[in-house]
């Protein structure tokens, strides 16, 4: 199968463009195989994975100012587990869910980023 | 004792030779260092020669904190004018880096609103050269407040005349919003830089560290945020692309792009021998524009971002068109959040500026996935159907191969009032694609079967011999005529003609809600 060579030759301009995979790959959408060449955005996609209810993440950079809790502190839905300082402003990080602490991932005047694991409930 | 006026003339020339020095020898010395053009440079290239008349050339800053009155700031940073590009009238602005680092202040944001005024009124094209530092610190709210009455101007301004925005330098912090609102964004690579926070402010805050041009630099707004809509290499590339833009565009949203003398398409693009037979396997879209379009001269925009969606302008016949297709090359061609987008964005603007809008239709369909999903690719797909269904220019589609389910419709379908709906023997216009459909629809004989592999297939070849080509479509007059490939340009040339005076009014409102 002779596979089509454009002669608009256009991703020409930017040298080591990243726009599009350097080979065609199989794409099978509604039952049937395509080949078509991937953009970088949609080859680097995060697969979706169910999150862990016991594992609490942040949700904003910022520096841990005060922690409220320890391995082995019960805690309800709600309740705030400690205090950073981010965007300006003191901010009361709570868990969403309840239960009992097992173990805390960061420490007092520690700067965090986003998404960075902060505590773990049993 | 009188001055003679002829000593007053001689004083006037070596005030403006005073002013014309902007930050002096030094400063114009350090912005070539950069690699960058002074902002009278940038314009006396960008404008045709001899045609660029100064104003405000000796407004002054009025602020009186921070030891301000003691500096002298020559056009306080920013140079306005109007001159002609291709012989027509071009309001324009530049800001001078040389100048307190071009930052803006009270004075500076008036000049470029004179101007703005002035374009909105005369009914021509604004051209806006960003080279800024930002907001001058020292003049406080007043530089918000400039800001403020720019950006509303653009807003103003957005569909009445086009405007364009040339980020020759920094454009940082609230000073990138007036690209945002302009019609066409043009960067240079390794000049222009674009964004809302810097990497000081990353660096304190989140303790990433990313260069300005890894952040918000010439390549990123064309590969990947999708702000930018040409890219260049030097400053004079640049030039070039806006006046090669300017010739399909009219000068104010009242008139209509000029002719030009039609041209043949060039001979090397056989319509019939770009597409494959095996609708698996991809082509280049831009080969079949450039069968069909005048002089083979295609404009595309936004080149880089969002690839499997195909925009950009050409001319059918001597009239200024633009194009909106799906390039199978990539990602098959679907539709996805960001192709969305930028359909649609481009489709508002052709039908603002009443430029006929020609749809290539080869899609399977929509990108599936959880992350297109929560990036809210509902919302992005529904600005499609919104812009065509809004649009009240001509609007003439080709389908191709594949049309399948909401893609077909979100394609400028009949059903969204294209005009005219060609498609050529090899379409396939479907609810979905005959391996999808047969798996679904005769599930129970494929799953009885003895052979159930055998069955499918059987059953595959079944639905695509009765469903998979335009026939179907035709018998309901949902496609007006199915259409060798030779005859498109034929075809595409008469539709323009008795489309030309299209005349349709749509319910009174003040305006709808698209999903922004």
């Amino acid at each position: 199968m002779k596979i089509h060579v454009s002669k608009t030759n256009v991703f020409r301009k930017m040298k080591g463009s990243k726009i599009k995979s350097s080979v065609m790959k199989n794409m099978v959408l509604g039952g049937r195989q395509y080949k078509t060449f991937f953009t970088p955005k949609f080859e680097n996609r995060k697969p979706f994975t169910v999150p862990d209810p016991h594992l609490i993440y942040s949700a904003i950079p910022g520096k841990i100012m005060k922690i409220l809790v320890k391995p082995g502190k019960k805690i309800r839905p709600g309740d705030t587990i400690l205090i950073m300082d981010s965007m300006k402003m003191m901010n009361n990080i709570i868990s969403l869910h309840g239960g009992i602490i097992k173990d805390v991932f960061v420490t007092k005047g520690e700067i965090i980023p986003k998404k960075h694991l902060i505590a773990e409930l049993e | 004792m009188i001055m003679p006026v002829s000593n007053k003339i001689l004083e006037l020339k070596k005030k403006r030779k005073e002013v014309i020095k902007g930050g002096g020898e030094q400063a114009v010395l350090k912005q070539a260092a950069m690699g960058k053009l002074t902002a009278r440079t940038r314009i006396i290239s960008l404008l045709d020669e001899n045609s660029f008349n100064e104003y405000d050339l000796f407004v002054e800053h009025d602020s009186r904190d921070f030891d301000m009155e003691k500096k002298t700031l020559h056009g306080d940073g920013v140079i306005i004018g109007t001159g002609t590009i291709l012989g027509k009238p071009v309001c324009i602005f530049a800001q001078d880096f040389t100048v307190a680092g071009g930052s803006l202040g009270f004075m500076h944001a008036r000049k470029i609103t004179k101007i703005m005024d002035h374009s909105l009124k005369m009914g021509m094209p604004l051209i806006g050269i960003n080279d800024s530092g930002g907001a001058r610190i020292q003049e406080g709210v007043n530089s918000l407040a400039g800001y403020g009455e720019i950006f509303f101007r653009n807003t103003l301004a957005s569909g009445v005349i086009p405007q364009i925005s040339v980020i020759l330098g920094p454009c940082a912090g609230g000073a990138v919003y007036s690209p945002a609102l302009t019609d066409f964004v043009f960067v240079v690579d390794k000049i222009s830089k674009m964004f809302i926070t810097g990497p000081e402010v990353i660096k304190t805050v989140l303790g990433e560290e990313i260069s300005m041009e890894d952040l918000g630099g010439a390549r990123v707004h064309s590969e990947i945020t999708g702000n930018a809509h040409f890219f260049a290499e030097t400053e004079e590339e640049c030039f070039d692309q806006i006046k090669n833009l300017l010739s399909f565009l009219p000068w104010n949203n009242m008139e209509k792009a000029e002719k030009t003398r039609p041209k043949a398409p060039k001979r090397m693009y056989k319509i019939t021998q770009i597409v494959p037979d095996d609708p698996r396997y991809p082509y280049d879209v831009r080969d079949v524009i450039r069968s069909i379009v005048d002089d083979s001269e295609f404009l595309e925009v936004q080149e880089f971002w969002a690839a499997n969606m195909v925009i950009g302008f050409g001319r059918i016949n001597g009239e200024s068109v633009g194009f909106v297709c799906n390039q199978p090359l990539i990602l098959a061609g679907v539709l996805d959040v960001d192709s969305s987008d930028k359909a649609a964005r481009f489709i508002r603007y052709c039908d603002a500026f009443n430029i006929p809008i020609i749809t290539l239709v080869d899609l399977p369909g929509y990108l599936p996935g959880a992350d297109q999903e929560y990036a809210g690719v509902i919302r992005h797909g529904a600005k499609v159907l919104y812009a065509y269904s809004e649009a009240t220019v001509p609007k003439l589609t080709v389908i191709i191969r594949k049309a399948y389910g909401g893609g077909y419709i979100a394609m400028n379908s009949r059903h969204l009032r294209a005009d005219f709906v060609f498609a050529w023997p090899s379409a396939e216009i479907a609810v979905m694609g005959p391996e999808g459909a047969a798996n679904i629809i005769f599930r129970k004989e494929i799953a009885n079967a003895v052979d159930p592999e055998k069955m499918r297939r059987q059953k595959v070849k079944e639905y695509k011999e009765k469903f998979a080509n335009p026939y179907v479509a035709a018998s309901r007059g949902y496609i007006d005529s199915v259409i060798a490939p030779s005859e498109t340009r034929k075809l595409l040339i008469h539709a323009l003609e008795v489309s030309a005076r299209k005349n349709i009014s749509m319910p009174r409102k003040k305006h709808g809600i698209p999903p922004f």
